[in-house]
């Protein structure tokens, strides 16, 4: 049950998305990447909603696009599921038809539908708002409802977009682990769209990156986490990659000239010449944040808007967007205690002892 | 009453009173409502009436006889009526405001008409029995529809051709634009119908003298009338040089 | 309450009596000891009975046309659409005479298409028929023009969801996009029917005016009104009796703006 594709691309104005991938079944597959990285566009294709401007897809080797053939299967008639980003629950229709309704689109009769549809529901534990209608249902029992009809039909191929962007925080742990449980338990091939590194860590088996509509980078999570490729993808699980030009040399320390902002690093006496290309990682959980300026010996001071907070188990990631933009690792009690929020300016410092150079 | 058309005379182009006009201190409007089959004639009576008589303006309102003998029972502002038939006048004498000076002015006869081309069958009054044979009339209690229904039974066909019977209008007009129209077989109308602009697209079926009708119009002045003077002096020039404008448009004369 | 500026109120009150009045006169006027026998006039059946299949037929045939012609101008794009879109709205701004000239012009013996019918032995006009279709022509714009803003108003993404749940193009139609326009589909249909009730201009210029074939209500009406107002009166009253009650059927419910949306 292999997902091939093969440059299947989509064109739309000035932008184009193409990819060539498989990926086995029994395997959760992140698509990866910021927003207009043609994600969902990619979706699109592979849920057949939209016609490729080239390359081919197929799933179990039928061929479900082949744009020099002038072959595209329809959405209707691909065995597909999917989840998305907006759910997208029919307001016509109760919950337990929404889960029934790709049974029945197919022709199978309605009590045998319901009755399959319920049995989903339930293992769910949402069957207890079957005849309720989508608007009168929480966030997490509205993806719980949009999950069990994507799997209702026992499709071969589980697309999910950005399945718990529109959940708040208790919801979104919930959920998790369902989704989680779901996936593992699907025979198909599974594949999460998300622009959540954290999501993505956590849903998926190997990730895909996107960034531009190309594939950047593909491997495990931690693959992705330990050896960034990009910029992007480095920022996005959790490392402060900067990328530049060494300038200044002086007593141990150089300057990182970066298209964004200079950073000053502890350099080995001899290892670099000024006008070198160097990447230099510093780990967020060096960065110190501060809501008025810091006093103090850390040699790089920034300062920015707080422009997201992502609260894990044990921490909160802040992203700022300083020049260069930086990421801080703060307790959560920290949060609190500095009522940080998105928007708020902050100071953020570390030393440059603690400025790592890699190999460019 | 469908050509609801105030028909506004341009006499005062060729020359008529104007308030700068030193005899004229103020100009009145006199409202004359006639049977939509004087529309040509007394169009043309009152142009010449604006130029020839007093300080007056004319606006008529044309329609069935019944109906506008209605409206003046319902109050409209008139101050002549010109009838088809003695009936409506009859009316706005018993039930209306009353009259004065009523005289008959002239009269009419009936004919049929049918579209110029050769779709039709209908070559003489029987043949409006034929059968599939389309036929329009004016409504009953229309002068011209109640005439032509009294010639129907006069030739011994109303059976046979009311059955052909597809549209009754409300007004004698009415049936001449569907016979313009082509859509009909035949439709009974008066001879002064078939006006010059009409001619070449109709063709004229005699009506027997036997069994034909001949309509009597008479015309009074409304009691109700503020413009007594006005509305007198159109009647006499109805009954005056009028005369000659309702012979040339084919109008009988009274007696 | 929002506090109301004066002006809005007299102003208020004078459109109440601009629509009030004349009901209130028609009910003042109606010579209530003659109501029977001018209902059950025998005219007055046969209009009724005709108004009752002219207006229900011509509403068939809006919606029956007018569904896929709004899908068609709401969903897809051609060249000319606007131009489509112009036509559709032509009959509610054409007076409705000048419609029924139109419909003679095309339907008539000499006209465009119904000379080569009249050759076939088909004869529109003067029919019962003829008056659906002057019915029909001067209501469907009202149709059109009420589903295409409830398909507008759908967030398209459910139909696309609905493809990707396994719907073919008419399962999605069917199960999901007619029941979220529906209460815009009710109330243009509504409308539809109540301006094909009232239809006279076209009615008495395409179709004629016949007893019992083409005299629809309005026409009755009128023809009774040349020498009995009071007994038009109480036609009239029908008239309004039978919208009233369909009206007070939809209960609030019959402007498609109103309902669009929700």
């Amino acid at each position: 049950m292999t997902l091939e594709t093969d440059q299947l691309t989509a064109r739309r104005s000035g932008f184009e998305v193409s990819a060539t991938m498989t990926i086995e079944p029994g395997q959760t597959v992140a698509l990866l990447g910021p927003n207009g990285a043609g994600k969902s566009t990619f979706v699109a294709l592979l849920a057949g909603l939209e016609r490729p401007a080239g390359g081919r897809a197929a799933l179990d080797g039928e061929l479900l696009d082949d744009v020099t053939a002038g072959l595209h299967v329809a959405a209707h008639e691909r065995p597909i599921g999917v989840v998305f980003q907006d759910l997208l629950l029919f307001p016509n229709l109760s919950s337990l038809e929404n889960a029934a309704f790709p049974l029945r689109a197919r022709g199978i009769p309605a009590r045998e539908a319901r009755g399959r549809a319920t049995v989903l529901l339930e293992r769910l534990g949402v069957a207890h708002k079957s005849s309720s209608p989508p608007s009168t249902l929480s966030g997490g029992e509205a993806q719980r409802v949009a999950l069990a009809r994507a799997l209702v039909h026992e499709p071969r191929l589980l697309l999910l977009d950005e399945p718990m962007s529109a959940l708040d925080l208790p919801a979104r742990v919930a959920t998790r682990e369902i989704l989680r449980r779901e996936l593992a338990s699907f025979d198909g091939v599974r594949v999460v769209v998300t622009h959540d590194p954290v999501e993505a860590m956590i849903l998926a088996d190997r990730i895909v990156v996107l960034e531009g509509g190309r594939i950047t980078q593909t491997g495990t999570p931690e693959e992705i986490r330990t050896a960034p490729r990009t910029n992007y993808v480095a920022q996005l699980v959790g490392t402060n990659l900067f990328r530049g030009t060494l300038a200044r040399i002086d007593a141990g320390a150089g300057t990182i000239s970066t298209p964004q902002g200079d950073i000053v690093g502890a350099v080995p006496s001899g290892w670099r010449s000024s006008g070198d290309a160097v990447v230099a990682v510093v780990r967020p959980s060096d960065v110190a944040v501060h809501t008025t300026r810091p006093t103090g010996s850390a040699r790089n001071v920034l300062h920015g808007p707080i422009s997201s907070i992502s609260i894990e188990a044990e921490r909160a990631r802040i992203r700022v967007a300083s020049s260069p933009p930086v990421l801080a690792d703060v307790t959560l009690a920290s949060v609190e205690r500095l009522g940080l929020r998105d928007g708020l300016e902050v100071w953020v410092s570390f030393k440059a002892v603690e400025v790592e150079f890699v190999d460019a | 009453m469908r050509r609801l058309l105030a028909i506004s005379v341009i006499a005062t182009l060729v020359g008529g009173c104007t308030g700068v006009d030193a005899g004229c201190e103020f100009e009145p409007t006199l409202t004359v409502l006639a049977a939509a089959s004087l529309t040509e004639a007394f169009g043309r009576i009152g142009e010449r009436f604006e130029v020839a008589g007093p300080c007056v303006h004319v606006r008529f309102s044309f329609g069935p006889s019944d109906g506008l003998a209605t409206q003046i029972l319902e109050g409209s502002p008139a101050d002549v009526f010109a009838s088809a038939s003695p009936t409506w006048m009859d009316v706005v004498v018993e039930d209306g405001p009353g009259i004065q000076d009523r005289v008959d002015f002239a009269r009419n006869s009936l004919v049929v008409i049918t579209p110029a081309d050769d779709t039709t069958t209908v070559r003489s009054l029987d043949d409006l029995a034929n059968v599939g044979a389309k036929l329009v009339l004016a409504a009953e209690g229309v002068p011209a529809g109640d005439y032509a229904r009294e010639i129907l039974a006069n030739a011994g066909i109303t059976d046979g051709a009311l059955a052909n019977v597809v549209s009754n209008e409300e007004d004698v007009k009415g049936v001449v634009q569907k016979i313009l129209l082509g859509e009909a077989d035949a439709g009974i109308v008066y001879r002064t119908d078939v006006t010059e602009g009409v001619r070449s697209q109709v063709r004229t079926v005699e009506i027997p003298e036997d069994v034909n009708v001949i309509a009597t119009y008479p015309i009074a002045v409304i009691a109700s009338t503020e413009n007594l003077d006005q509305a007198g002096a159109f009647v006499d020039f109805v009954l005056g040089d009028g005369q000659e404008i309702l012979r040339s448009f084919g109008f009988l004369p009274a007696s | 309450m929002r506090k109301t500026p004066a002006v809005f109120v007299v102003l208020a009150l004078g459109g109440i009596a601009l629509v009030g009045l004349p009901l209130v006169g028609l009910l003042t006027r109606a010579p209530w000891s003659r109501v029977w026998d001018a209902v059950s006039d025998p005219m007055a059946l046969d209009a009724l009975r005709l108004s009752a299949v002219v207006s229900i037929g011509a509403t068939a045939i809006a919606v029956v046309l007018g569904v896929p012609l709004a899908w068609v101008l709401s969903r897809t794009s051609f060249p000319g659409r606007s131009a489509v879109r112009a036509i559709v709205v032509l009959p509610l701004v054409m007076p409705p005479v000048v419609g029924g000239i139109g419909l003679l012009a095309a339907l008539g013996r000499r006209g465009v298409l119904g000379a080569r019918l009249d050759a076939l032995g088909v004869s529109i006009p003067f029919t019962t028929l003829a008056a659906v279709i002057a019915a029909a022509f001067v209501s469907f714009p009202l149709l059109v023009l009420a589903v295409e803003a409830g398909l507008s108003s759908i967030d398209q993404r459910l139909e696309r969801a609905a493809l990707a749940m396994g719907g073919s193009p008419w399962y999605v139609l069917r199960r999901l996009t007619l029941p979220l326009i529906a209460p815009q589909l009710a109330a243009g249909t509504v409308l539809t029917w109540a301006r094909a009730l009232g239809e006279f201009g076209a009615t008495i210029t395409f179709a004629g005016n016949l007893r019992g074939v083409t005299q629809t209500l309005p026409l009755a009406v009128f023809e009774q009104g040349q020498t009995d107002p009071g007994g038009a009166v109480v036609v009239s009253l029908l008239l309004v009796a039978l919208s009233l009650a369909v009206l007070i059927a939809m209960r609030g419910r019959f402007l498609p703006s109103a309902t669009a949306g929700r």
